[in-house]
């Protein structure tokens, strides 16, 4: 059965859709594994990156969504494969074949369908507390159903604590919370690993690193002092990957949609290092394997 | 009949004198900040000749003046201000109006040799007690980054962050360091010049303060 990741951060603009799509495509080529991404963001950003502008336009039409999928869960058992499409987009291995990469991709109406979705639930006088709780079981049982369809099901979660944001986190195994080095930054990571670990903050402070359910990962790091101790302000109170993520032009340019395949090196450039980093520490995290010496 | 001189006040009367002087050997671009806003404090308001003023911008356009705090040197010659004035001018009915120089213009001015950046200082130079001293500039070796103030606090508490501000001496430095890691300081603290071991004691008390934030903003 899949493991669960989800990346998740109240905060915007961090890079969650280009660090889950990142991992996706490390877990697929250098990994081998079959890997299914879940777009749980309305903005539909790591659909677009894996599949492009036009065949994610298919999705919308055809219902091929995270949206249609579990509205339509509301009134049938649909089997979430329905609604899963091949996202090997312009990535290759290095056997030149596509990796096992699928998408169950975003859709415009993700927010507007969790509304009918509490909507319908309060229907016979239900309180809104019961509603929500009932919606959120909603989404994890849909979303568990996805465990197994993939070694590694990666949930790209918006900005903020929707109920399927909510649900992600609860089905997750694993957490990366991508974080820009900024003193915001520290409140919003905070703030999170308590939702995460469903504890006081003194209480998951209290916690040793290694049982966290949680990891920062550090990203659009500049070279400099500056950025070097927001994130070891951060690291003081929270597990954090050694590995970083830097300012990249290379990793900027690499989600962009290309016309033909291409391997990973070509993809990312200079920005290959520092993903193979991270996608190395984060596979120890996940196995608790020793570090390499 | 055509105006020969121009009146100039609030920010162009600044933006004058700071040209005016700029424009003269041996005064640099922080010299001429000082003398233009001492020299603006001073006088209310200017009348300077039409082709002062035109000499000045035109000197200006192939030689601009730098913003405050910039080092270039200009090293053109000075603009002879006016020896005689009429100060009883009376007001033309043409739109633009007359200039003249000051009753006051110091006598370092009034002089056709250059003016030296200590004889403008000395002619100048205003009584200490209107004017603060400039707190020194921090030291461009100095690293506001070597070590960070909140996980120094957070692993070795106020004793231990206190310690390792000991190593650093200088007011300018502290400042530097709390600016770059956004601690806040005080605007007297900022603005003023406190001692070293002021600095420390703030810088300590304000990480201590974002630490307690953060736990109180997770809760």
């Amino acid at each position: 059965m899949g493991t669960f990741i989800a990346v998740a951060n109240r905060k915007g603009g961090v890079g969650k859709s280009t660090i889950s799509v990142m991992l996706a495509h490390a877990f697929a080529v250098w990994g081998g594994q079959k890997v299914l991404l879940i777009d749980l963001d309305a903005q539909s950003n790591s659909s677009l990156i894996l599949i492009g502008g036009t065949h994610w336009i298919d999705t919308q039409r055809n219902s091929k969504n995270i949206a249609a999928y579990l509205e339509d869960r509301l009134y049938k058992a649909e089997p979430i494969s329905n609604y899963v499409v091949d996202a090997s987009g312009d990535i290759v291995n290095d056997a030149n074949q596509p990796p096992a990469l699928t998408l169950l991709p975003g859709s415009l109406n993700f927010e507007d369908m969790q509304d009918e979705l509490i909507s319908s639930y309060s229907k016979g006088n239900t309180p809104f507390r019961q509603a929500k709780r009932n919606c959120a079981h909603h989404f994890r049982q849909a979303l568990s159903f996805a465990a197994p369809l993939a070694d590694i099901i990666i949930m790209d979660c918006a900005p903020g604590l929707s109920n399927a944001t909510s649900a992600a986190l609860k089905l997750a195994d694993k957490v990366v919370v991508p974080f820009r080095p900024d003193a915001v930054s520290e409140l919003a990571i905070d703030k999170i690993s308590t939702i995460i670990e469903e504890k006081p903050f003194d209480a998951v402070t209290a916690m040793p690193m290694e049982t966290r359910k949680y990891i920062g990962l550090a990203n659009y790091v500049r070279p400099g002092g500056r950025d070097r101790v927001f994130v070891e302000t951060i690291a003081f109170n929270h597990p954090v990957l050694h590995a970083q993520m830097p300012l990249s032009q290379d990793l900027a340019n690499a989600f962009f949609f290309a016309d033909e395949p291409q391997t990973l090196d070509e993809k990312y450039g200079g920005a290959l290092l520092p993903m193979r980093a991270v996608h190395d520490e984060l596979v120890q995290k996940l196995t608790n394997a020793p570090a390499a010496a | 009949m055509k105006t020969t001189t121009r009146k100039l006040s609030g920010s162009a009367k600044e933006q004058f004198l700071r040209r005016f002087y700029a424009q003269t050997d041996g005064v640099d671009d922080a010299l001429a900040d000082r003398l233009a806003v001492q020299s603006s404090e001073a006088f209310s308001s200017l009348r300077v000749r039409r082709e002062a003023v035109a000499g000045v911008y035109a000197k200006s356009k192939s030689k601009p003046v730098s913003k405050p705090g910039a080092t270039r040197r200009v090293t053109t010659k000075p603009i002879e201000p006016q020896t005689t004035q009429t100060q009883n001018e009376t007001p033309t009915t043409d739109a633009t109006p007359t200039l003249e120089a000051p009753a006051t213009l110091p006598e370092s001015a009034r002089d056709t040799t250059e003016i030296t950046p200590d004889a403008a200082e000395s002619s100048l130079a205003a009584p200490a007690s209107s004017v603060a001293a400039e707190p020194a500039a921090p030291d461009p070796a100095f690293d506001p980054y070597a070590f960070g103030l909140v996980p120094t606090f957070q692993r070795d508490g106020a004793d231990g962050l206190l310690t390792r501000l000991a190593a650093i001496a200088a007011p300018a430095d502290l400042k530097a360091m709390a600016k770059a890691q956004q601690i806040v300081l005080s605007r007297e603290l900022r603005t003023g010049t406190p001692s070293a071991d002021e600095l420390r004691e703030a810088i300590v008390d304000a990480v201590a303060r974002r630490v307690a934030d953060r736990r109180s903003a997770a809760s």
